[in-house]
Order: C-alpha cells, then sequence, then structure tokens
C-alpha cells in the first residue's frame, strides 16, 4: 500500500509544481506590490510628493496593489501640478480588460472622466462613470458625469428612468431626485421632472427643501401652469416660509417664464418685491428682480421707467451685461429720434499694412438689415472718412488687406455731429477669406452637392431662435459664413417681420396659424379636466374622451400630417411656448406618436472644439453649443432615416447665447468676430452644410428665425427667412412679409392649400400653385 | 413604495375594501355560482355592425366642425362605403395616447354570414393556438369570433363585446336610425380590476331620490355606487388631494355618507362662462356630516389660511340653510367653491349659484326610482337597420333606473351660442379675427340627448343608452 499511496503523493507533487511555482511567484509578487503600495500611498499622505513618485516608478496596474500604487502616484503627480501625468497614467490602466470593476478614488475618477469627455473618448467614460456612480451614489458630480456621459452611449430617455428608479423615492434621494428633475427639465420633459422631483415636500429645514420647492415650481412654470405654481406656493408658505421671500420668488418665476397672474401684472409684482429687498436674504432673488423688471420695462416699450430703475438697481446688483448706454439708446429712439440728414463723421486711420485692402460698411441706418456692407477701397489712403447716421443699430466694419485676408473689425455706435476715429489693431494675417461662393466652387467638403432628387419633397425648416440678420452679415462680411452665403445667394430670401418679436408668439403663429377656438359647454368641461390633471391625484384628464367631439385648432403639423406626409415637431414647444407637443410625429394620416428619444446634449469634438474654440468660452457657452450640436445631430439623423417628410427644427440656445454675449458686439469696438456668439453662429453654418448634404435635390431647406436681437436684454423685430432647393428661385422677397404667413408657405411648398394668413413669404408659391407631383406623392 | 408607483403612471389598484366589495356585487349579481372559465373569445374586444347603420353614423359625426371624430367618421366612411358589414378586432389594450386609433381596425365583411357555414374546425383553429393556421391580418376577426358577434347581434344592427378587467366584460348590441342617432343595450359583467371606473358600478339597491332637478341641468349622474360610500377609499392616503384639499377627511367616509350620489353640470354664473359642476352626496345624519365638515374646513383653513364665508342658502322648502363658501379661490377658473348641509345631503358647489341651483329649484327633483331591472325602451328589433330611436322628451320614461347619466346636449347647444359669441381671451387685440367654432357644428347641433342607465340585475349590470339625432 505504501509504496503506491508514495508514488501518488509523488506524482502530485509533479503534476502541481509549475502551478505552484508561479502561485508562489504571483504571491511573492502581490506581497512586494502590497508593500510598494504602502509605502507609496504612505508618502503621499505624508505629502511627500517627490519621494511618492519615485516610489512608484513602477508596480502601477490595473489589478491588485497595482492600482493602489497607481492612484497614489496619480495624486502625487496632480500634488506637484501634474495633471497630464496623472492621466497618461490611468488612461490605459483604466481602459484595460482587467479594469473593469476598478473605481479610483472620487477625485481621480472625476479627473478621467473630465478628460475622456474632453478627448472625446465618450464609451470608456461612460463605463467608468456607470460604475463609480454605482459605487459613490451621494456624489452629485459623479450622477452628472454618468447622465452627461451615458446618454451619449444610448438613449437618455432610458437612461433617466433607470437613474430615477435607482434613486429610490425616500428623502434621502432628494439631492439625485434634484438632479434627475434638472435633466428631465433640459429635454423639455417637466411632467417628469415633477414626478422625478416627488409629491412629498421636504421639511423646511432640510438642506435642499429650497431647491424643491424651486425646482418644482420652475418645471410648473416651464408648463405654463400658473395654477399648479401658484398651488405650490400656497404650499410653501403653509409649510412656513416667509411670504416676502416667496412673494419676490414669485415675481420673478411669473416674469422669467413669462407667465401672466391675471390678477397682478408683473411690473407691478417685480416692483413690489424690490420693495421689500432689505428683507430678501438671497441676493441672487435681488439682482434677478432689478434684472427682469429693466427687461421687462424695456419689452413693454417704457425705456425712460427701464433707465430709471437701472439707475436705481446699479449701486444694489452686478448689471454687468446691461449697459446703461444701451439704455439711454432706446430712451432717444422714443423720445429724441435723430434728424434724418444728422450724421456723424467716422475717420478711419489705415495702418499702412491695409493699403490695397478694402473697408467693408455695414448698411446705413434706414436700410434693410439683409443689405450688402458697403465695400471701399482703401489703395493707399491712410485715412478713410464716412458720415453715419444714427440708427437702433450699430454700425459694423470689417477691413482686409491687399489679399483679402480679414485682419480686424468691429462696431461703432455713430452720434450725429461728433467725429470718432477708429483704428484697427490689425490681427495676424489670417488665411485669405475669399468670397463664400468661390469657395464652395473650389472646395469640394463644403460644395452643397445634392443627390439626384427621388420625386418626394421633405422640407426641413431649422429656427435658430434669435438669429440675427445684422450679426449673420456681419460675419458674411467677414467671409466666415460660407453655407449662408450659397444659402442666401442661390436661394430666395426675406427679411420677416415679427411682432411681437418674442419666441411664444411667433411660434404660436407658426404653429397655430388658424384662428383661435372659442369655447363652449364640452370644451370648459375637457378645459377644466386638464386642470384637474394637475393634481398629483389625478394625473391625467378624466375628461380626454372629449376631445374626441371637440373642434380642433388644427396646426401645422397636423394640417400637414393629415394625409400622406409624416411631420416631426422638434420646437421645443413647453409652457408658455405653445408650439404643439414636441418630439410628436404626426402623420401620415392624422397619427400621431412620439419621436425617438433625443439626447439633450452632445459633447463635442476635439475637431469641433479646434474649429470653433470660443464655444468652449465658459460652461454654460458650451453647453449651449452642446445643445445645438445634440439637435443637429437629430435632424441628420432624421433626414438620414428618411421618413419624416416636414422637419421643424429650433435652435434654442442660440437665444440664451446671443443674450449673455451680444453686448461684446454691441457697438463696444473692435472684436474681431471672436467670442461664442459669433462662434456659435460659424458652428451652424458647418453644420447647415452638412444637412444640406444630406438632402437630395428634391427637398427644401428652410432656414429661419423667430427675431433677431437689438440689445442684450430687447429683441428686434426683424427675422430672417431663406429657402434653397431646385426650383425656388433665386432673389429676395420684396418688402418685409410677416412671420405670422410662413406656415401657409410652409404647406404650399407641399401644395397644400390653406386658408391661413398670406403675407407674401413666398409669392412664388402662391403664383405657381405647387406642382401636383409634390402635393400628395404616394408612399 | 405606493406613492412611486404612483408616479410611475402605474396603474393605481383599488383598495382591498373596494376590491372586496366590487368581488361581492359580482358574487351577488351572479347568484354566488363558481365562475366560469372565461370564454377566450370574450376576451377579444370586436364589433360587427350593419355597413349602412354605421354609414349614419359616421355621416352625422363628419359634419362635426374640425373635431377628430369628424376627421376619422370621414375618413372610414371613404374607405367603408358600400360594405354591406363592418367589421373590427380592436387591438387590446388600445394605445393610451390615441385610443380613437383603433377605430382603423374598422373593415369590410366582404361576405356577410359567411361565418355560419364555415367549417367546424376554423373555431379550434382561432382558439388554440397550438391548431396550425394561416397569419391573418392582426385586426382581421376570425370567423369564430364573428359568429359569435353575429349571435349576439341578434336581429340589432350591430354588436360590440369588450373585455373589463380581468374577467368582465362588456356586450352591447347597438342601433343606428334614419338620422343617425344611436341606440344602445346590454350587459356589463364587472370585474375587480376595474380601477377607479368601479366606482360607477351600480349597487343592486336604487339611490335615494335625487335633490337635483334633472330637467334644469346640463348634465345629471344620479348613482349609488357598488363599490359602496367610502369614496374617500379613491383618494390616495397623504396624496396631494387629501394634504391639500382634506379629501382623506372623516367627510368622505362610508360611516357618513348613506352612499347615492349626484353630479350635476349646471349653466355658468350670470357673466361667467365656466360650467358650474355640483356634487350631491346623501349622508345618514345632518349632524355628523356637518361635525365632519368643519374637521374638513379646519383642515384647509390650516393648510391655505383661507377663511370661507357664511352663505346662506334657500331650500326648495322655502326653509333657509347656512353653508359657506370661499371666495375666488385661483385654482380653477371662476371657482368660488360652496358647501351647504341639507336634510338630505351635503351639497358642494363649484360657485354659491351651483348650490342655490340645487336648492332652490322650483322645479320638483326627479322621481323616485323604479325596480331595478327597468330600463329605457329597446329600440326596435323589427329593422335594426333603420331603428327608431325616441324623438321626445315624452318617449323617455318617467321613472329613472337604478343609476341614470343624462345629458341635456338641447341645452347645451343653447348655451354655447351665448359661449361662443364671447370674444377669446387674448384676442381682443387681434382686430376682427373671427373665431373658430363660433359658427362650427357642435354635438349639440346633431343630437339633442344623451342617456345612459345602467341597472343591477342577477348576471350582471344592465345597460341601456340614446344618443339622440336631431332631426
Amino acid at each position: 500500500m505504501r509504496p503506491r499511496s508514495g508514488a501518488r503523493v509523488r506524482t502530485i507533487p509533479l503534476a502541481l509544481v509549475p502551478a505552484l511555482v508561479l502561485a508562489l511567484a504571483t504571491g511573492c509578487r502581490d506581497t512586494a506590490l502590497e508593500s510598494q503600495a504602502d509605502a507609496v500611498c504612505a508618502a503621499v499622505d505624508a505629502e511627500r510628493f517627490d519621494e511618492a513618485l519615485a516610489r512608484s516608478e513602477t508596480g502601477s496596474g490595473a489589478v491588485g496593489a497595482g492600482r493602489r500604487i497607481a492612484e497614489c502616484r496619480c495624486i502625487a503627480s496632480l500634488s506637484l501640478g501634474d495633471r497630464a501625468g496623472c492621466t497618461a497614467l490611468l488612461d490605459p490602466l483604466l481602459r484595460a480588460p482587467g479594469a473593469g470593476d476598478w473605481v479610483p478614488h472620487p477625485v481621480l475618477t472625476k479627473l478621467m472622466l473630465r478628460t475622456w469627455q474632453a478627448a472625446g473618448a465618450l464609451e470608456p467614460a461612460a463605463a467608468l462613470a456607470t460604475r463609480a456612480a454605482l459605487r459613490h451614489r451621494d456624489d452629485l458630480d459623479l450622477l452628472q458625469l454618468e447622465l452627461m456621459l451615458r446618454s451619449t452611449q444610448q438613449d437618455e430617455g432610458a437612461l433617466l428612468s433607470e437613474l430615477e428608479a435607482r434613486a429610490g423615492d425616500g428623502l434621502d434621494a432628494l439631492p439625485q431626485r434634484l438632479v434627475l428633475a434638472v435633466a428631465y427639465g433640459r429635454r423639455g420633459q417637466h411632467a417628469e421632472a415633477i414626478r422625478a422631483l416627488g409629491e412629498r415636500a421636504p421639511a423646511l429645514d432640510q438642506p435642499l427643501a429650497t431647491a424643491w420647492y424651486e425646482s418644482r415650481i420652475q418645471a410648473q412654470a416651464a408648463t405654463g401652469d400658473l395654477d399648479a405654481v401658484q398651488r405650490t406656493f400656497a404650499t410653501w408658505q403653509a409649510a412656513g416660509a416667509d411670504p416676502i421671500d416667496l412673494a419676490a420668488r414669485y415675481a420673478l418665476r411669473l416674469s422669467t417664464d413669462q407667465l401672466d397672474d391675471p390678477q397682478h401684472p408683473k411690473l407691478d409684482l417685480l416692483r413690489a418685491a424690490i420693495a421689500t429687498q432689505d428683507r430678501l436674504t438671497d441676493r441672487n432673488i435681488v439682482w434677478g428682480l432689478h434684472r427682469r423688471l429693466i427687461a421687462e420695462l424695456l419689452a413693454a416699450g417704457r425705456p425712460e421707467e427701464a433707465l430709471a430703475a437701472y439707475d436705481a438697481a446699479v449701486d444694489v446688483v452686478d448689471l454687468s451685461g446691461v449697459s446703461r448706454e444701451e439704455l439711454v439708446r432706446a430712451v432717444r429712439r422714443t423720445d429724441d429720434p435723430p434728424a434724418p440728414d444728422a450724421r456723424a463723421t467716422i475717420v478711419f486711420a489705415l495702418p499702412e499694412a491695409l493699403r490695397g485692402g478694402q473697408l467693408a460698411l455695414s448698411p446705413d441706418a434706414d436700410a434693410a438689415p439683409d443689405s450688402a456692407y458697403r465695400r471701399l477701397s482703401i489703395a493707399d489712403r491712410r485715412e478713410l472718412v464716412v458720415a453715419s447716421r444714427r440708427g437702433p443699430h450699430p454700425r459694423r466694419w470689417v477691413v482686409r488687406d491687399a489679399e483679402g485676408r480679414v485682419r480686424a473689425s468691429g462696431s461703432f455706435w455713430p452720434e450725429p455731429g461728433e467725429t470718432r476715429t477708429i483704428t484697427p489693431s490689425l490681427r495676424p494675417s489670417a488665411p485669405a477669406s475669399p468670397r463664400a461662393a468661390d469657395v464652395l466652387a473650389t472646395r469640394g467638403a463644403t460644395t452643397p452637392a445634392r443627390r439626384p432628387g427621388d420625386g418626394r419633397r421633405r422640407v426641413i425648416a431649422i429656427l435658430p431662435d434669435c438669429g440675427d440678420w445684422r450679426l449673420v452679415q456681419y460675419l458674411r462680411a467677414r467671409g466666415e459664413l460660407p453655407f449662408h452665403d450659397h444659402l442666401l445667394e442661390q436661394g430666395r430670401r426675406a427679411v420677416l417681420e415679427s411682432r411681437p418679436a418674442f419666441t411664444a408668439a411667433a411660434l404660436q403663429s407658426l404653429v397655430w396659424p388658424a384662428r383661435p377656438r372659442a369655447r363652449a359647454t364640452l370644451d370648459w368641461v375637457h378645459d377644466l379636466g386638464l386642470e384637474l390633471a394637475g393634481l398629483e391625484t389625478v394625473g391625467s384628464n378624466p375628461f380626454a374622451f372629449l376631445g374626441f367631439v371637440l373642434p380642433e385648432r388644427p396646426n401645422l403639423f397636423e394640417t400637414l400630417g393629415a394625409r400622406s406626409l409624416v411631420t416631426a415637431n422638434m420646437l421645443l414647444a413647453h409652457g408658455r411656448i405653445d408650439a404643439g407637443r414636441h418630439a410628436e410625429i404626426v402623420g401620415p394620416d392624422g397619427h400621431h406618436r412620439t419621436l425617438e428619444t433625443q439626447a439633450a446634449y452632445r459633447p463635442l469634438s476635439p475637431r469641433e472644439l479646434e474649429r470653433f474654440p470660443a464655444l468652449a468660452h465658459d460652461r454654460d457657452a458650451r453647453r449651449f453649443a452642446e445643445t445645438i450640436a445634440a439637435e443637429l445631430d437629430a435632424a441628420l439623423r432624421i433626414i438620414g432615416a428618411g421618413e419624416i417628410d416636414f422637419l421643424f427644427l429650433r435652435l434654442e440656445a442660440l437665444d440664451l447665447v446671443t443674450h449673455a454675449h451680444f453686448g461684446a458686439l454691441d457697438g463696444a469696438g473692435q472684436d474681431d468676430g471672436a467670442g461664442p456668439l459669433l462662434d456659435t453662429y460659424r458652428y451652424i453654418d458647418a453644420r447647415l452644410a452638412e444637412l444640406d448634404r444630406a438632402l437630395d435635390r428634391d427637398d427644401w431647406l428652410v432656414y429661419l428665425s423667430d427675431h433677431g436681437i437689438r440689445s442684450s436684454m430687447q429683441h428686434e423685430e426683424d427675422a430672417i427667412f431663406a429657402v434653397l432647393g431646385d426650383g425656388v428661385p433665386a432673389g429676395r422677397v420684396p418688402g418685409q412679409p410677416a412671420l405670422r404667413g410662413v406656415p401657409r408657405t410652409l404647406a404650399a411648398m407641399f401644395g397644400i392649400e390653406t386658408d391661413w394668413p398670406e403675407t407674401g413669404a413666398a409669392p412664388w408659391l402662391e403664383r405657381r400653385r405647387e406642382s401636383a407631383r409634390f402635393a400628395e406623392v404616394p408612399r | 413604495m405606493r406613492m412611486a408607483k404612483h408616479r410611475m403612471g402605474r396603474p393605481r389598484r383599488p383598495g382591498r375594501a373596494l376590491v372586496a366589495r366590487v368581488t361581492a356585487v359580482v358574487l351577488i349579481v351572479g347568484g354566488c355560482r363558481p365562475a366560469p372559465a372565461p370564454d377566450p373569445l370574450d376576451r377579444i374586444p370586436a364589433l360587427l355592425i350593419e355597413g349602412p347603420a354605421l354609414m349614419r353614423l359616421l355621416e352625422r359625426l363628419a359634419s362635426l366642425t374640425d373635431t377628430p371624430a369628424a376627421r376619422v367618421s370621414a375618413r372610414l366612411h371613404t374607405r367603408l362605403a358600400g360594405c354591406p358589414e363592418v367589421v373590427a378586432r380592436f387591438p387590446d389594450p388600445l394605445d393610451a395616447r390615441a385610443p380613437f386609433d383603433a377605430l382603423d381596425a374598422l373593415q369590410c365583411r366582404a361576405t356577410p354570414s359567411s361565418v355560419v357555414t364555415s367549417h367546424p374546425d376554423d373555431a379550434a383553429r382561432s382558439i388554440d393556438p397550438t391548431v396550425p393556421r394561416e397569419p391573418a391580418p392582426a385586426t382581421r376577426p376570425e370567423p369564430v369570433l364573428l359568429a359569435r358577434l353575429d349571435d349576439a347581434r341578434s336581429g340589432h344592427a350591430g354588436a360590440l363585446q369588450w373585455p373589463i378587467g380581468r374577467a368582465g366584460r362588456l356586450a352591447l348590441t347597438l342601433d343606428v336610425d334614419a338620422n343617425g342617432g344611436l341606440a344602445l343595450a346590454g350587459r356589463l359583467v364587472p370585474d375587480d380590476a376595474m380601477g377607479p371606473a368601479g366606482f360607477l358600478v351600480p349597487s343592486p339597491t336604487a339611490p335615494r331620490p335625487a335633490v337635483v332637478d334633472a330637467g334644469s341641468a346640463l348634465l345629471h349622474l344620479h348613482l349609488r355606487s357598488a363599490t359602496g360610500t367610502g369614496l374617500a377609499r379613491l383618494i390616495p392616503k397623504e396624496g396631494q388631494g387629501d394634504r391639500l384639499f382634506a379629501l382623506k377627511s372623516r367627510l368622505l367616509e362610508g360611516a357618513l355618507l348613506e352612499g347615492t350620489l349626484e353630479l350635476a353640470l349646471l349653466e355658468p354664473a350670470p357673466a361667467n362662462a365656466v360650467p358650474l359642476a355640483a356634487i350631491v352626496l346623501h349622508h345618514r345624519g345632518a349632524a355628523a356630516i356637518a361635525a365632519a365638515l368643519a374637521e374638513a374646513l379646519a383642515q384647509l383653513r390650516h393648510t391655505w389660511s383661507l377663511e370661507p364665508s357664511p352663505r346662506v342658502f334657500a331650500t326648495r322648502s322655502g326653509s333657509t340653510r347656512t353653508g359657506g363658501c370661499y371666495a375666488n379661490l385661483p385654482l380653477l377658473p371662476e371657482l368660488a367653491p360652496c358647501w351647504v348641509v341639507t336634510d338630505e345631503a351635503l351639497v358642494l358647489g363649484y360657485r354659491a349659484e351651483a348650490v342655490a341651483a340645487v336648492l332652490g329649484s322650483s322645479t320638483p327633483a326627479s322621481p323616485p326610482p323604479q325596480r331595478a331591472g327597468e330600463s329605457l325602451p329597446r329600440v326596435s328589433a323589427a329593422a335594426p337597420s333603420d331603428a327608431h330611436v325616441p324623438a321626445r322628451d315624452t318617449d323617455v320614461p318617467a321613472a329613472a333606473p337604478a343609476t341614470r347619466l343624462v345629458v341635456d346636449l338641447d341645452r347645451m347647444r343653447t348655451l354655447d351660442t351665448r359661449l361662443t359669441a364671447r370674444p377669446v381671451a387674448g384676442e381682443a387685440t387681434r382686430a376682427a379675427r373671427p373665431t373658430i367654432g363660433a359658427r362650427a357644428t357642435r354635438l349639440g347641433d346633431l343630437y339633442d340627448r344623451l342617456e345612459l342607465s345602467a341597472t343591477a340585475g342577477a348576471d350582471g349590470i344592465a345597460l341601456s343608452g340614446l344618443l339622440r339625432a336631431r332631426r
């Protein structure tokens, strides 16, 4: 027995020798790495960062103690200011196959997530964000990063639902639910935002109680539900909140969300709240009240009072971004219109480097906003003198050198009777900026070469919110909007009159061109059901079924989608903006359904950031650009999918970036076309070219804005309109047709006749009654 | 967790007690027999109707200006014109966002009654999924289902069946008169998964005589619910309604309420536009309900810091009762809710005018209900395709059945003429922009009365109704 047994004993070790050797070796290595990791991290703890780096020259890895060495080394690098060294170390390790369960310290995780995001490495970033957020559930930064990064990789709506379910509904999940509510709000899903916040108000002594109430009120206001807003304020007050503070918040909310309380005019509410400013503890509210009062007074056509409000506020709150000069100009426009022949003298003192170049000057005050810039040859002159009248807009100038390169540009306010000297400070010569037509003719990459037509017309309408003729013309004069050049020169353009110059009014007239509906008995019952639906315990309109027998006010989408056409509404309608239902498809045969969910943001690619660096000027500007990127991506997807005949897409963020950054372009001197606002125009131009290339020759591209911009606080009443496509006669529509005529034009593009207002936006369509071949193409 | 489910939009489940009550009623009306296994065919939402009858209905609805009903009706009329019979197997469940899209399932039945002679194996094929069969269009009813509907139609113009909850069922026969008027009769087998709609299932016990004069209302619902008197059960605990409006207070508990409920819609107050709702909750004792009301008002006072104003209302008998009102509560347009407790009921009104109209009318209240089982007269079965729907008020039975809904579309039309002549809010500054709807054809222009009645019986709830067309 023994020998046999001994033989067995002998054979087993022999078989296991390689494994044991490997195990022992690994174990020794593990032990050694553990010791090394302890030493490195101890050095970091003792803030001996150089020693930590010296001890961690080797040993970093994606598994085991290698992770600790890497993390501690990384912290040491960061502590010594070597951020790049840290991220370069972690990047490959976190991508390694064995790193699937590794969540570095939150600081390092966030660093890597932001680094990857900036570099466009979204897939590994999303994966790390997912596991990190699970590990650190209370870290709101990580939750926001997870949301942002994962939404680039998957359906954002489904992701929000997942995160909402994960957050739970206890009070301890309130921070997460606030983040989710913000995310829903960004997508225009305000009902979902309210749901995510939950019904139960936190007690006022909870740190996030104010945020909860404000978020709820914001979502309710965004849906235009004044009653709901008032109910929440009432609940807030019933819970013990300070009535004075609440009155101020109420005034501010109504103003920012453009809600009208029939009992209390906004101006009265704002003034009453400002009268209590000494008792308001939140200075942001005081700041907002003053700014909103100025804006409301301007919008109400009461510039003198706006100026007085400015003067009263300027020593109380920071009014940067609002210039007294623009208010003074607004007063002057009302009280002291300049005599028609009252002119300012502008002397351009031209450096030698501009010899043989050209000065381009924006049209005089009474010219149409789409008028071309007046071009003055510099030749060998050192001075050019021009006379200029004062108008509601600054005059803009662009100088080019003899090679056609833009060397400087800016704007000024002419003051009648005064002489002003402008000495351009020349920028390094950039490559020549030839006219766009030449660019398009020679550069295949930007040539809008469309595919042959397929006999079916699609109309893709892009609405840049606050898209301004004068800024477009300025950038065209700088040679920086090649696609706009193509669109406006090859297509049909018009300067629309948009009055009142508010997005809500413009969109309502675009989407609801038919006359308003009178309420009869069943309408009232149905509409009271809508009010009841605002109650959480009711949830949906109990009288919704009545809608079947109640007259509708046919909107643009329902009219176009009533038969064979399929329309998509991406106008970001919400609350005060009554523009149908966002992300809804209507048609064919009037069927309604929901558009595939779209991401609210899309991180800008490194190439985009390189081409348009000012889009990353600040956090907000970047956010705005990311919104526009996501929206135009969605448009491209929709065009590519081919189902939609009519897409109406609003680039809402342009309005926000305009109000934030127009001040620097409002006659403030030389600007050289810099800044996030103008880079946003350039970005949109590039993306429009991309969209146009995705169309075929039967498709028409419509580009229109809802209003322009007059000052950082005031909209302009003229708006852009342009149509491009085969069969569209090039040229300009005479006069200034009203924007409300556009829906009829859009319908006519499909051969659909309506009795909607005709304002002459596209007279060629009215005359020709577009061919039947596009009217009802069998699908 | 319950709150979370609600917020996520999942269907609310009725409380256990509610389920138990509905179940009890189902058992009672079913004679306590063990429930037979449901026939799969009964679970299919389907319709069979004579083509000409449907066309008459569609023609009438197609004239409702700018309505989805008109759009759908016109589309169906074009598509189904000339069909001797029309059938549909509807999707189940319906698309909640566009329930009327289900009407697209309507299609011509090419060979009327051919299914009756179809091969017996068809039945097995259509019921037993293991039996191989030809793929059928999703909405085309199988022959065996058509045979079932043929039987159910029983000489009427049409038959509709619809599953209710998990095991309940609605079965109706339909007739359409020459003017497009609609008459229906049939039976509802309720189910314990009907949710809040279960509240509308009538009790076998007749309700008390109505307080509201149905003859002066735009709409009048007179009901004793099978689910009992516990209205409060319908309101989620600590929900918004409870916290803000004290709806779950003792006021609505079954112990105080008798069970009869009336809901009325009355003409707007002079110079106002919103039709006035009134709710009449019959109680067991005025003192107890007044005490519970005081508690609820105290809670409202605490929540809203609002003080009601006392208000005296005259009753029909000439006496007065003191109730109260909240003046101009800005929750809903023109809302100034009022209440009063009478010997019979707690009356709640959208405004004081609503309470006054309920109490002060010189018109006698509706007569007492007739016995369970009686209903509106059935439309003649002799000529189903040209059936007669009662044309004058005198054709309507004088006594109301157990549960009854009456919508006076004639009165509504008169009111609509006034309402639609008013300027539209926000449009005053738009010079001379006429509004649509002012001259539009509305429901009241096509039909003058809608009546529905429901009576609990031995084998379910007997239903009858009519939508009477103007000539």
